[in-house]
């Protein structure tokens, strides 16, 4: 399929997505040492948290038997992105601290979806520094990739693109939390 | 052409689809010690921010990849990749030619690959701008990535035998 076009056909049987069969109730959330509120969550889940909003990552990682342990872990230390010389004429940009919580925020959203209303732990993507001060989320995986950039510019949108094994794509912007669902679909199919 | 202090300018010759051009990743650009879409980006000139902006490479025609590598900031910190010039060129709006002439003093070696931010060719009124051109840019490098391969690495990172990142298993 062409690129800048989403499938929406491969999506149509999960629950809670496209609004073509009835979500399940949501599972219990762990409680976070960093993240969101209850609150927060079922907004989120409920999809009428439509703005991000600001949560700090803290310092303590969280205990090893949260579901998350490894997301945070992999969060905490791409902080190290945002003390990275780049005086260097051959080194990127290193991104402001806001742009990169916006990208790790994003991501721990779309985590603690794809757990508690899809039942499916995601995968980490990588995450760096991209051009111009922005903050890149990628995910590879056998079945496909799905790459997110996130500009330094708060007021730009992020935007997306993917492709799976089977050679179709997904492509997009994504304002505030939405569009999280869908791509955490998208993630789920690309194995 | 020449003058007492070397060549100020070098013909422009035409890069065969075969060939390959080499690319230097600096280790900051790296995650987990591997190669991502981030560490592909286009260089402008500063003194011409509105210029289209190119990602500046080496056409082994003219230049091995040790010699890529020794003219970066830092050998140590910069690996080289390289991108075979006709699967660059497969990606939709991507030029990939020889630019001897843009780097002072001039590089016989130096080619770019244009079209990045915004496909070569479009001009004026192009459809991709704003949003468009974001999303778009966001697919050149995810495509883009997928014909890079490491000719020199950079120096390891050991963060990178962490499970659970990237294409490893899932956590």
């Amino acid at each position: 399929m062409a690129s800048g076009q989403v499938n929406k056909e491969q999506f149509k049987n999960v629950p809670g997505v496209l609004g073509t069969s009835p979500a399940p109730s949501p599972v219990p959330i762990p409680n976070a040492r960093v993240g969101l509120s209850p609150l927060a969550i079922d907004a989120f889940v409920s999809g009428s948290m439509n703005a991000p909003h600001v949560f700090t990552i803290a310092g303590a990682l969280p205990n090893s038997s949260e579901p998350y342990a490894n997301l945070y872990s992999a969060i905490n230390e791409s902080r190290a992105i945002l003390e990275q010389d780049d005086s260097d004429p051959d080194a990127p940009m290193r991104p402001s601290l806001a742009t990169w919580q916006r990208a790790t925020d994003f991501l721990a959203k779309v985590a603690r979806f794809s757990l508690a209303r899809l039942g499916y732990t995601m995968r980490i993507p990588l995450i760096s520094v991209a051009d111009e001060g922005s903050v890149d989320l990628f995910w590879k995986t056998q079945g496909g990739t799905l790459l997110m950039n996130f500009p330094s510019d708060p007021c730009e949108q992020a935007t997306y693109y993917g492709e799976n094994a089977a050679g179709e794509t997904i492509s997009g912007s994504v304002v505030g939390v939405e569009g999280g669902p869908l791509l955490a679909t998208w993630l789920i199919q690309a194995g | 052409m020449a003058h007492s202090g070397g060549i100020d300018h070098w013909p422009v010759e035409e890069i065969p689809d075969p060939d390959r051009l080499f690319y230097r990743v600096h280790v900051n650009s790296l995650a987990q010690g591997q190669l991502v879409p981030g560490a592909l980006r286009e260089q402008r000139n500063p003194e011409a921010p509105q210029e289209r902006g190119s990602m500046s490479t080496e056409w082994e025609k003219y230049a091995s990849p040790e010699e890529a590598l020794s003219r970066s900031s830092d050998s140590k910190k910069n690996g080289i990749v390289s991108l075979v010039v006709g699967e660059v060129r497969k990606i939709p709006g991507l030029v990939a030619r020889h630019d001897p002439n843009t780097p002072r003093p001039p590089l016989r070696s130096h080619a770019g690959i244009e079209g990045i931010s915004a496909p070569v060719g479009a001009a004026g009124e192009s459809p991709y701008a704003g949003l468009a051109a974001k999303k778009r840019k966001t697919m050149i490098r995810e495509k883009l990535l997928k014909v890079c391969e490491w000719v020199i690495e950079p120096p390891g990172d050991p963060s990178s035998e962490r499970a659970g990142v990237g294409d490893s298993s899932p956590p």
